[in-house]
């Protein structure tokens, strides 16, 4: 096995995406993903039943693809590694046991990693080894969270998180407040271009002096989110309208909802990098697909000095060639792999990069 | 022939078995005492049933396609068929309550019979089978009130042995704490190849309907 | 099925603000046993999020509760000898198939298990159960003029916590009756 540029098979279905990627070191050889989100649009949601029974039917053929693909054997790979956790524990579970059967048919060594520490991880693949002092802003439909990247593979701390819904999920709420479908965030992001951001002055979460505090004596939400009072916002507004029999301003409404989001993230991931010295900040997750949230982070972390960086679309998303970039960075840098013996974790903290064997 | 047998729908049973001729010799077996993580224990207990038999590739593997509670049961079906992938030998699917059905029929019943298992919700899974053992009618899903007049094998009979006399079925007592196991299901895998008779898909018996499908769009599969 | 008739004890509570709620939920974790279950009702922002979060700490399970919405269900371990917490959002559920996957029987006797929009899915887990509906007032008049700026938020407004008690876990629940007299008073 090269310690440098391992050959690694990543496993993810912590979610609605059934993921194996293959990669070398730090070079990407192949990202197959297998998708069950259509399936769930009509619930508004995934289902957690439809996503297992997914990745069950998905599984090996998305497998069999990423070898063919790849042109790689399960005899060449040097080391299997498989999302333990966090997600859906039914999800994690199916992923878990397949990756767990393919070490044990080839005798490779196993990695349970972390799903969100996969996300950045997975900046490796597109401009190599990441830089030091490094920050981490993960926002998806289960994660809003602020990181601190001392090592990637034994240091990684969490700064902030959300108390109550993800950003992605507030977008959810909103667009099924609204009318607009599943899922929320593409949907409002283009309907807000049309909108006025400033016509609706919607909560900030968490920005009040008592749960900010000041740098030197930070309240107890620094560097948390909120985004259940703005969902409750807007559904106040929109129930005015409705109430009065008026039109709905969907666009201004929409407009100014991702407004709130978009400043708050932006404004405290900038703040929390700041006040740790990491002057680089990777953006993960599927809602960094969202136009004005790269708009208005580039534009705040020029200002503040800190180099942004984010991965292809199709790497910040779930999928398995995360998973394996991780696991190649673990094996390289000499972390005894976790064996058969572990079980998922939905709850994985952030400082369980792989778990312990 | 060498046969790996595997079936989660209730505990977390592994089984390695080998056959000669009708010979069928149980080489290590292994089951799971809770009811819950079988993800965790699962290929842990695979790995030293083949340790124990000196790293032998199975030629065959046999896995319980349920009914059973899902989450348990597709760790069985994952397990099974990613293994079959990466040794390249065929996945044979079994119908769990055949695996009671196979010890039932040895007890020599002189009727028709019924194995019935917990099937959570107030509700039992069962199917009807021969004195013999062959399967007649389901598996179904309902409450004990229609299950057929029969004398009833399995936990499932345990649990509502009330409510099943009443509405005129038996309750063999000997078998009322039985589950699914993968030395039984084994055998009537083994048994099955070794008569030629054509063994079930890897499909789980979910039987409480879902609308899922598998995904049909493969994306990004090249970059 | 007539809720109503089949509840051994309905009551209404007014509650001053959100922190009312929270406070009531606390109350409620400290009588609560494993195996309870709790059918939680309640729209967008009545504060069923903020409920769990009370009844966690009263329950003494790890802090941490958000909403499980996007997971659907998430468990919260005890950090001491009481039961785990459940906290299951079943909003998008509708069949005893999409319930299959959260394994809810499987954890529910060694847990209080939380359903937000639970009400008619998951009453065959268990023979007893808290039916809880969190009510807060409409928020406009008709003739009230639009309102754009939503900056303060709602926390102080009063709400109402409906609770009904099924099954026999809570007959002459003592613990119950008190709690309710306390905050009824």
């Amino acid at each position: 096995m090269s310690l440098s540029a391992p050959l690694v098979l990543g496993i993810e279905s912590s979610c609605d995406e059934t993921g194996v990627g293959i990669v070398r070191g730090t070079e990407l050889l192949v990202n197959a993903v297998a998708s069950s989100m259509e399936e769930h649009v009509r619930f508004g949601g995934v289902i957690p039943e439809i996503a297992s029974r997914a990745h069950l039917d998905a599984f090996v053929p998305t497998l069999s693809a990423a070898l063919k693909e790849a042109g790689v054997s399960l005899a060449q790979i040097d080391a299997i590694a498989v999302t333990s956790g966090p997600g859906l524990s039914g999800a994690l579970m199916v992923g878990v046991s397949a990756a767990k059967a393919l070490a044990l048919a080839t005798g490779k060594p196993l990695y349970g990693i972390n799903h969100l520490v996969a996300h950045v991880g997975v900046g490796v693949l597109d401009g190599g080894a990441l830089p030091e002092n490094l920050g981490a802003l993960l926002v998806s439909g289960g994660h809003t969270e602020i990181l601190q990247v001392n090592s990637l593979t034994s240091d990684v701390r969490l700064l902030g998180a959300t108390i109550d819904d993800a950003a992605g999920e507030a977008y959810d709420k909103v667009a099924r407040l609204l009318g607009l479908g599943y899922p929320g965030g593409p949907v409002i992001d283009a309907l807000a271009k049309e909108g006025d951001p400033k016509a609706i002055r919607f909560p900030r979460g968490l920005t009040l002096p008592k749960f900010i505090g000041t740098a030197q004596e930070p309240g107890k939400h620094r560097h948390d989110f909120s985004f259940s009072g703005l969902k409750t916002a807007v559904a106040r507004c929109v129930e005015q309208y409705q109430k009065r029999g008026e039109e709905v301003p969907v666009a201004d409404i929409a407009a100014s909802f991702q407004e709130a989001v978009v400043d708050v993230i932006t404004a405290k991931a900038v703040r929390a990098c700041t006040e740790h010295g990491l002057n680089n900040l990777l953006l993960g997750g599927g809602v960094a697909a969202n136009s004005r949230l790269r708009e208005l982070l580039a534009a705040r972390c020029a200002s503040a000095g800190i180099t942004l960086r984010v991965p292809p679309r199709n790497l910040c998303t779930d999928n398995g060639a995360m998973v394996a970039a991780l696991g190649s960075q673990l094996v390289s840098a000499g972390v005894a792999p976790t064996g058969l013996g572990f079980s998922t974790d939905s709850g994985q903290p952030v400082s369980l990069v792989s778990l312990l064997a | 022939m060498l046969l790996l047998a595997i079936d989660t729908s209730a505990n977390a049973s592994t089984a390695l078995l080998r056959s000669r001729g009708t010979v069928i010799e149980v080489l290590g077996s292994c089951t799971s005492e809770r009811g819950n993580d079988h993800s965790e224990v699962l290929a842990s207990a695979i790995e030293s049933l083949l340790a124990d038999a000196s790293g032998q590739r199975p030629e065959a593997i046999a896995v319980g396609v349920g009914p059973g509670p899902f989450t348990g049961l597709r760790v069985g079906l994952a397990t099974a068929r990613t293994l079959g992938f990466a040794w390249d030998v065929p996945v044979h699917g079994v119908v769990s309550l055949d695996a009671i059905a196979l010890e039932a029929a040895a007890d020599n019943p002189e009727t028709d019979f019924v194995v019935a298992i917990d099937a959570r919700r107030k509700e039992l899974y069962w199917a009807r089978y021969s004195s013999s053992g062959l399967l007649m009618d389901g598996p179904h899903v309902s409450v004990a009130e229609e299950l057929p007049a029969l004398p009833v094998y399995g936990a499932g009979a345990g649990l509502y042995a009330e409510r099943l006399v009443a509405s005129g079925a038996t309750v063999v007592a000997e078998f009322a704490d039985a589950h699914p196991g993968a030395v039984a299901l084994g055998t009537r895998a083994l048994r099955a190849l070794a008569s030629g008779e054509a063994l079930e898909g890897t499909e789980p018996l979910y039987l409480r309907e879902s609308d899922a499908k598998v995904p049909a769009v493969m994306k990004g599969k090249l970059l | 099925m007539n809720r109503v008739s089949e509840a051994n004890l309905a009551v209404e509570l007014a509650i001053e603000d959100i922190s009312g709620t929270r406070g009531f939920a606390r109350r409620l974790g400290t009588i609560m046993k494993r195996g309870d279950l709790v059918v939680l009702t309640g729209e967008l922002g009545a504060g069923k999020t903020t409920f769990t979060q009370g009844l966690g700490v009263g329950l003494g399970v790890r802090e941490g509760i958000i909403s499980p919405t996007f997971v659907i269900s998430r468990i919260h371990p005890a950090l001491g000898d009481g039961p785990d917490l459940v906290h299951v959002d079943a909003y998008r559920l509708s069949s005893a198939a999409e319930l299959e996957d959260l394994d809810l029987e499987a954890s529910m006797g060694d847990s209080v298990t939380v359903v937000e929009w639970g009400a008619g899915k998951v009453e065959a887990l268990s023979d007893s159960r808290l039916e809880i509906v969190l009510l807060r007032p409409g928020a406009v008049e008709n003739d009230q003029e639009l309102v754009f700026d939503f900056e303060s938020g709602d926390d102080d407004e009063p709400r109402t916590i409906q609770l009904a008690a099924v099954g026999p876990r809570w007959v002459n629940d003592p613990a119950l009756a008190q709690l309710l007299n306390d905050f009824t008073s």
